[in-house]
């Protein structure tokens, strides 16, 4: 004899299997799957001058995710490109949602005062530079590589240097790399990955 | 002794044949002269302008030439343009001049692993073959203008002088557009 299914029962059996998908998924072992994973090695504290002559240090930027850059004032093209760029992340997702940082590799040019100037065509982006000695601690810290070049005649040096963009959680993780030239699409999916991380 | 007779008419036959072929073509060299002259006139008269005036300008031909506004403080700026070689031999883009900047360099920027290099051409310059057009774009080449003299605005221009090989001095207006601009600007009409 075959036993009737009530509607009552189909309901209940519904509800238990949404209650027990949302429990799972809520357990950490299923939450690690989409979080992002910290790049061990990169990263570290630092303590730095902002472009409004103001020392900071990692931990100022700490509570909401952070993107990391590191150029120069006298660069024609990477530099003003990918500032552009985060400017408008800034813009779009909002700078209560996430810091923009420009770091300094030329420190002997890009003074508090220049980097000033130089960021206000570059809404929601901090400017930071320092000592010789501090900036050489904080590239190293990122793994950065950053080398001075050969002055023109007109006395202007170019300095070669890592052009990637660091992606650091809110508690100061490096977790992700933007690459240079990475389609606009691809890098607003990773924005979204990490502020919903 | 069927073969030679056949052969004598044949021959016969043939001479009849070139007679005719040779008023034929007696006929068809006159106007084949007649018309390679008149083509010659014509070919004579379409490319004196380029023989006779020796405008070698027109063997190098610019495109799209774009600059982006810098940043308040900035010193350099980078210039892009396609150089299309429309002559029949390789040049070389030797320098570059303009009034906007001190200096006028031609760069080549590389990118390994995520590490930007820059570096100005040597003097030998930017060599261009026949019907090729060269891109300077961001991420590749550009002029880097050094130690400008004012800030680039938008919706300016700069202009400069290229120097060629062959093709001597050509003047560029390279059109400003946005700060942070990976593409050339629209033009306004």
């Amino acid at each position: 004899m075959k036993k009737k299914i009530r509607p009552q029962q189909l309901g209940l059996a519904a509800l238990t299997a949404v209650v027990a998908l949302g429990v799972m998924l809520s357990l950490p072992m299923f939450k690690a799957a989409h979080q992002l994973t910290p790049i061990s090695g990169l990263g570290g504290p630092f303590t730095l001058t902002n472009q409004m002559g103001e020392r900071v240090s990692d931990k100022t930027f700490l509570g909401r995710p952070t993107l990391y850059f590191f150029g120069f004032t006298h660069c024609p093209d990477v530099c003003p490109t990918t500032l552009l760029e985060l400017s408008q992340i800034v813009k779009e997702f909002g700078k209560d949602r996430l810091n923009a940082v420009f770091i300094s590799v030329d420190p002997a040019r890009d003074t508090p005062n220049v980097l000033r100037n130089y960021l206000q065509s570059f809404e929601g982006v901090t400017g930071l530079t320092g000592s010789p000695a501090e900036i050489e601690s904080v590239i190293k810290a990122f793994h950065v590589y950053a080398k001075k070049q050969e002055p023109s005649s007109s006395k202007v040096y170019n300095v070669d240097h890592t052009a990637s963009v660091f992606a650091a959680n809110a508690k100061g993780d490096i977790v992700m790399t933007i690459g240079y030239g990475e389609a606009p699409d691809m890098i607003k999916e990773k924005i979204n990955r990490l502020l919903n991380n | 002794m069927l073969f030679p007779l056949r052969f004598t008419a044949n021959r016969r036959n043939e001479s009849k044949l070139t007679k005719d072929m040779d008023f034929d073509m007696r006929f068809s060299i006159r106007w084949l002269l007649a018309i390679a002259l008149f083509a010659l006139i014509a070919g004579l008269t379409a490319a004196a302008p380029q023989l006779f005036a020796k405008d070698a300008r027109q063997t190098v031909v610019i495109e799209q030439a774009w600059s982006r506004a810098t940043p308040d403080g900035a010193r350099v700026a980078a210039g892009y343009l396609k150089i299309k070689n429309t002559g029949t031999e390789n040049d070389t883009l030797l320098r570059v001049t303009s009034s906007a900047s001190a200096e006028a360099q031609i760069h080549e920027m590389s990118m390994d692993n995520g590490l930007m290099k820059m570096r100005a051409l040597p003097t030998t310059g930017l060599e261009i073959k026949p019907g090729e057009t060269m891109e300077l774009k961001p991420g590749g080449m550009h002029i880097m203008f050094m130690n400008i003299g004012a800030p680039l605005k938008q919706d300016t221009s700069v202009d400069a002088v290229l120097t060629f090989a062959k093709a001597g001095d050509v003047k560029v207006k390279f059109a400003v557009g946005i700060v942070g601009a990976t593409s050339a600007p629209q033009p306004t009409h």
